[in-house]
C-alpha cells in the first residue's frame, strides 16, 4: 500500500522561467546585494541579509514591514550546488520560539535553452526528518536521491 | 511567519506521518470512533490509539469520552492555522519570484562586473 503519497498538506511548489542563464539566477540567490533587492518583495523591504553560503553554513534575513514590523527569517543551508539546486531549512522568528516552525526549503535550476526555469519548493514536513537525523544524514539522503533522478 | 498560532510545529509534526494523514482524512468526512478509526488500517488497535493520542496532542483532534466509546473529530482551528501558515508563504514566494523576474530584466551591474573581470 503507498499511502505516503497522499498529503492533508501539500508543500508550496512554483515555477517561474527567467530569461537569464542559471548562473545569473543562481548567484541571484546567493549574492547578498543581489538577494535583497527580490526577498523583500512589495512594501516589505529586506534590510539586511547575511549569508554564509555552503553546507553546514547559515543566513539571516532581517525584513521591514509597514504592518507588521521587523520580520526575521534564518536557516542552514543543507546542500549547495552552483548553479543547479540550493537546499536550507526555513524558520521566521517569532516573538515566542516555541511558536516558531522549521520548514525546508529547495531552489532547482533548470537550464532552458540559455533560459533558466527555477522551481521553488518549499516543504513544512521534510525539515522535521532533518532534525532526527542531524549528523549530516539528510544531506546523503538528498545526494543518494538526486543521483538516482 | 509572524501571526503564526502556538504549535504551528506540533501541526505539521502531527501530519508528517502518512498513517496520520489518513486518519485525518478519514475524519474529515465526520466524527468515528477509535475503534471505527481502527477497523480501516491493517495495523494494531494500539497503534492507532498512539496516533490518535499524537494527533490529540497537537490539537488537530478532539475526544469525547462517551462509557467506553472514544469518540473523535477534527478540530478545524489547528488545521485552519496550518492552512493558513501555507497561505502566507505562498503569497510571499509568489510576490518573491515576480520581482526576482524585475530584478534579473535590469541591466546588471554585476553582469558588467564580470564582463570586466574576463577582458
Amino acid at each position: 500500500m503507498s499511502d505516503t503519497q497522499t498529503t492533508t498538506i501539500p508543500a508550496i511548489e512554483l515555477r517561474r522561467t527567467y530569461d537569464a542563464p542559471r548562473e545569473r539566477v543562481f548567484a541571484a540567490w546567493t549574492q547578498p546585494a543581489i538577494a535583497q533587492r527580490f526577498l523583500g518583495p512589495g512594501d516589505v523591504k529586506a534590510i539586511d541579509v547575511q549569508m554564509d553560503v555552503r553546507v553546514g553554513g547559515s543566513y539571516q534575513i532581517t525584513m521591514l514591514s509597514p504592518e507588521m514590523g521587523e520580520m526575521i527569517v534564518s536557516g542552514i543551508y543543507r546542500e549547495v550546488r552552483a548553479p543547479e539546486r540550493l537546499v536550507m531549512t526555513w524558520r521566521w522568528h517569532e516573538d515566542d520560539p516555541a511558536d516558531e516552525h522549521e520548514s525546508l526549503l529547495t531552489l532547482e535550476f533548470h537550464d532552458r535553452s540559455g533560459k533558466t526555469e527555477l522551481v521553488l519548493r518549499h516543504d513544512q514536513f521534510a525539515a522535521l526528518a532533518s532534525r532526527n537525523n542531524h549528523e549530516g544524514g539528510w544531506t546523503r539522503i538528498l545526494d543518494r536521491l538526486s543521483s538516482v533522478l | 511567519m509572524v501571526n503564526s498560532p502556538a504549535g504551528l510545529d506540533a501541526v505539521f509534526a502531527a501530519l508528517a506521518d502518512p498513517t496520520r494523514r489518513r486518519i485525518v482524512e478519514r475524519l474529515a468526512r465526520g466524527p468515528l470512533t477509535v475503534g471505527e478509526i481502527a477497523a480501516g488500517f491493517a495495523i494494531s488497535q494500539p497503534a492507532i490509539s498512539r496516533h490518535v493520542r499524537l494527533l490529540e496532542e497537537s490539537g488537530v483532534l478532539a475526544r469525547r469520552v462517551v462509557g467506553r466509546e472514544h469518540h473523535c473529530r477534527l478540530a478545524p482551528a489547528a488545521m485552519q492555522a496550518a492552512a493558513g501558515w501555507i497561505d502566507r508563504q505562498t503569497r510571499y514566494w509568489n510576490a518573491v519570484l515576480d520581482r526576482l523576474g524585475d530584478v534579473l530584466d535590469e541591466p546588471s551591474p554585476h553582469r558588467a562586473k564580470r564582463k570586466k573581470h574576463q577582458r
